[in-house]
């Protein structure tokens, strides 16, 4: 065998691939304990036996069929990247399921190792894998890892050396087996090269939906055998002809439907083959986390919990915030004096020198000392809520009141991530099940959820001005509130119900909170902090050629319906690039309390920053996004005009 | 019965299901297939979420998914 040079990580959701994923490569992806933490594809390269080999982050799946975006992805990695080793990942906490889709991926005849992980949380559940039987079971190299503890790494890459092994894929029943092996016949007539092995293209074609429309339109003979089929085969047939496409499930048949048996069958011979391989041992004592899952699992006395750990975390951060900023301007002070003092010795007296001497050291404090403390707080909040486990909960325990809006409990999820930074958080909109809801969710993130650079910089404003930030919260709620009930009224299409896997109580791994906290504030920084810069050396220029001051041609109109200058009104319009621009030029104008107030709460519900935009576009298409736009653009003009009334 | 109808606490056998649909695959993907037994945890008020042990996993299911399953309450000692 040769080592491999493309390699996929493949398994279910939140089993560790991801940190497999950083063991092998040191790429940095994110690790979160929730199911649907990786969306996209991670690519990276890991040095074997001196070879440089291409591995693959997948986004975990409990199946292969084309039924949702991860599904979908996953697949399309196997059929169409030249794959020749998959690292099937599976958890030995819940090997019986992880098994399920570990006998889909032996039916594709690729090369394979099974990384049997979190063989420490099974130990402590008293589940013992016998990684040697399995190892019999499937045909393939078996590892026990605990890819947190890096346990396990060493073997693994000894085995990927070697190439992993083709096993052997569940025979079903007769029934079953014959039509596949009919079905089989039937493809072997066709020209079709796309990557499936003809067992895997029958077994999909059995449970129906499967071959993707990407996939079919790229393979029109496929579309000429599903033809064929369905002419060929009578109304009699155990397969029902209509199953190869498009069938509603025929009311008549029930649970013994054709799409049904294959999993009922593929989960029995699970469940057989995990009984097999494990020994159960005597546990002693219910730990800790366990009696907590209890308490936060009860329908009173954990949403009681949830509530109080939410005030709590908002009083910390809020704390952490007034103290943080102060701490941040102080140890600033020294570098912003030194760059005035630089610019006073490179350049001559003037407008240039004394516009940059103030806008200079501005634009780098300013970052610093309001948005770097709010990112941290709000990005540990988030990752501690993400590795606890607590993310999940909350979306199980405001499933009803998303409900509301037309939304799945799981949209909790990226709308929190959305107060981090809101580019991932329409990326992860993904997890949500069917496209009403990616809408409504990605219109009410990128409308009404402020980002911890725009909140870090609003409250700068609000301090300068001496903004009311109770009218400016109030406002983005009953912004956020209107939105979600509208648009849930106006789009067509009954919700989808939550199916979700509620992840276990972890204690936070603190080494996974800092590597995310970093990795995410620096990529923010990396861009931000340059722009803050220009963006301020920009405005004050603008300010000192009185290029602003002509905006105020506008304020009879702005003042009169919005309670704003026109410069200020204008400023709002800058949103469109970063939010977090916006409140910038704030403040750089000369404000009253209200009128700071007003174009803050403006600032807060309008357009969806330039990345925001172009990801809501791949992801919903234009129009989609046209609309975001339009309600973006109807928001903040509303509210200004509300609060001008009632301010 | 239906799932729905089961109280917190009670170990049940899932026996077969109503007119789900699509999310019926979503279910077996799980592990929810006829002849499992799975655990009701807990329901959450006001129509909310039902809270389901299969296995050594917890699946939370909306109420109308949860009106869709069939199950048998199981005997016999935890
Ligand atoms: N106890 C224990 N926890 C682990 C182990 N491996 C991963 N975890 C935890 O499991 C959770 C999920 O890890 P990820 O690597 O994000 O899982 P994933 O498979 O990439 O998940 P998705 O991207 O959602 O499909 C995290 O909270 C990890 O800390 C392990 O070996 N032992
Ligand atoms: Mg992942």
């Amino acid at each position: 065998m040769q080592v491999p040079t493309k390699i996929a990580l493949v398994g279910q959701p939140n089993v560790g691939k991801s940190v497999i994923m950083n063991n092998l490569t040191g790429v940095g992806a994110v690790v979160s304990n929730y199911a649907g933490t990786t969306v996209e594809i991670t690519r990276g390269y890991a040095s074997i036996a001196g070879k440089i080999v291409e591995v693959i982050d997948t986004p975990g799946t409990y199946t292969l069929h084309s039924d949702t975006e991860e599904q979908r992805v996953t697949q399309r990695i196997l059929l169409e990247e030249d794959i020749d080793l998959i690292i099937n990942v599976i958890d030995c906490v819940n090997l019986a399921r992880s098994l399920y889709l570990t006998f889909q991926l032996l039916d594709f005849g690729i090369p394979m190792i099974v990384a049997a992980n979190q063989a420490d949380r099974a130990a402590k559940l008293g589940i013992i894998v016998d990684a040697s039987r399995l190892q019999e079971e499937l045909g393939v190299p078996v590892v026990l890892m605990v890819a947190t503890a890096n346990e396990g790494t060493e073997e693994l890459r000894k085995l990927i050396r070697y190439g992993g092994a083709v096993g052997r894929p569940i025979r079903f029943s007769e029934m079953l087996e014959s039509t596949i092996s009919r079905l089989e016949g039937y493809i072997r007539q066709t020209t079709y090269s796309g990557g499936h092995s003809s067992r895997t293209l029958a077994i999909h074609l059995l449970e129906h939906d499967t071959v993707d429309e990407g996939i079919l339109s790229s393979h029109p003979e496929l579309e000429k055998l599903i033809e064929r089929l369905q002419t060929e085969m009578g109304a009699d047939d155990p397969l029902c002809p209509n199953c190869f496409r498009g069938c509603a499930f025929c009311p008549a048949r029930g649970s013994d439907h054709p799409v049904f048996l294959t999993c009922i069958e593929r989960t029995n011979q699970a469940r057989e083959v995990a009984s097999r391989v494990t020994r159960n041992t005597h546990r002693d004592r219910v730990d800790f986390m366990e009696r907590l899952e209890e308490v936060l699992d009860h329908p009173v006395a954990g949403i009681l919990a949830m509530a109080f750990l939410a005030w709590i975390s908002f009083r910390l951060i809020t704390l952490f915030l007034g103290y943080a900023e102060d701490v941040v301007e102080w140890a600033m002070a020294p570098i912003g004096s030194g760059i005035v003092r630089i610019v006073q010795a490179l350049l001559p007296e003037g407008a240039l020198r004394s516009m940059l001497m103030d806008s200079l050291p501005e634009g780098l404090v300013i970052p610093f000392s309001v948005v770097f403390p709010a990112m941290l707080a709000v990005y540990v909040f988030i990752a501690l809520l993400e590795d606890t486990g607590l993310l999940a909960r909350f979306a199980v325990a405001l499933d009803r009141l998303a409900a509301l809006f037309g939304l799945p409990g799981q949209s909790v999820i990226p709308v929190l991530l959305g107060f981090g930074c809101r580019a991932p958080a329409v990326m992860a909109t993904r997890i949500l099940p069917d496209r009403r809801s990616r809408f409504i969710a990605t219109a009410l993130i990128g409308v009404t959820v402020p980002c911890a650079a725009t909140l870090g910089i609003l409250a700068g404003v609000v301090v300068q001005f001496q903004a009311n930030a109770f009218a400016i919260g109030a406002t983005i709620i009953v912004a956020f509130v209107l939105i979600g009930l509208g648009l849930s009224l106006l789009t067509a299409g009954e919700d989808t119900p939550l199916v979700l896997e509620v992840p276990p109580l972890r204690l936070p791994v603190l080494r996974n909170v800092i590597a995310k906290t970093a990795f995410r504030m620096k990529s923010f920084f990396l861009h931000v902090l340059p722009l803050l810069v220009v963006v301020n050396v920009a405005l004050r220029a603008l300010l000192y050629t009185n290029v602003l001051a002509r905006l105020g041609a506008l304020d009879p109109v702005t003042v009169r319906f919005f309670g704003v200058s026109g410069p200020a009104f204008a400023g709002v319009l800058i949103t469109v690039v970063q939010r977090y621009l916006a409140p910038m030029v704030l403040l750089n104008l000369p404000l009253t309390a209200r009128e700071a107030t007003i174009a803050s709460s403006m600032v807060a519900l309008s357009f969806p920053c330039l990345p925001v935009t172009i990801l809501s576009i791949k992801e919903l298409g234009l129009s989609d996004t046209a609309k975001v736009f339009g309600i973006a653009l109807l928001a903040p003009v509303i509210a200004a005009l509300v609060l001008n009334l009632i301010l | 019965m239906k799932l729905s109808e089961a109280r917190p606490g009670q170990r049940l056998c899932v026996i077969g299901f109503g007119r789900l649909g699509r999310a019926q695959l979503k279910l077996m993907d799980l592990g929810i297939v006829p002849g499992v037994e799975i655990k009701l945890l807990s329901r959450f008020l006001l129509g909310g979420p039902l809270l389901l042990q299969v296995g050594r996993t917890h699946v939370a299911i909306g109420r109308r998914i949860a009106d869709g399953i069939l199950v048998e309450e199981v005997s016999g000692k935890d």
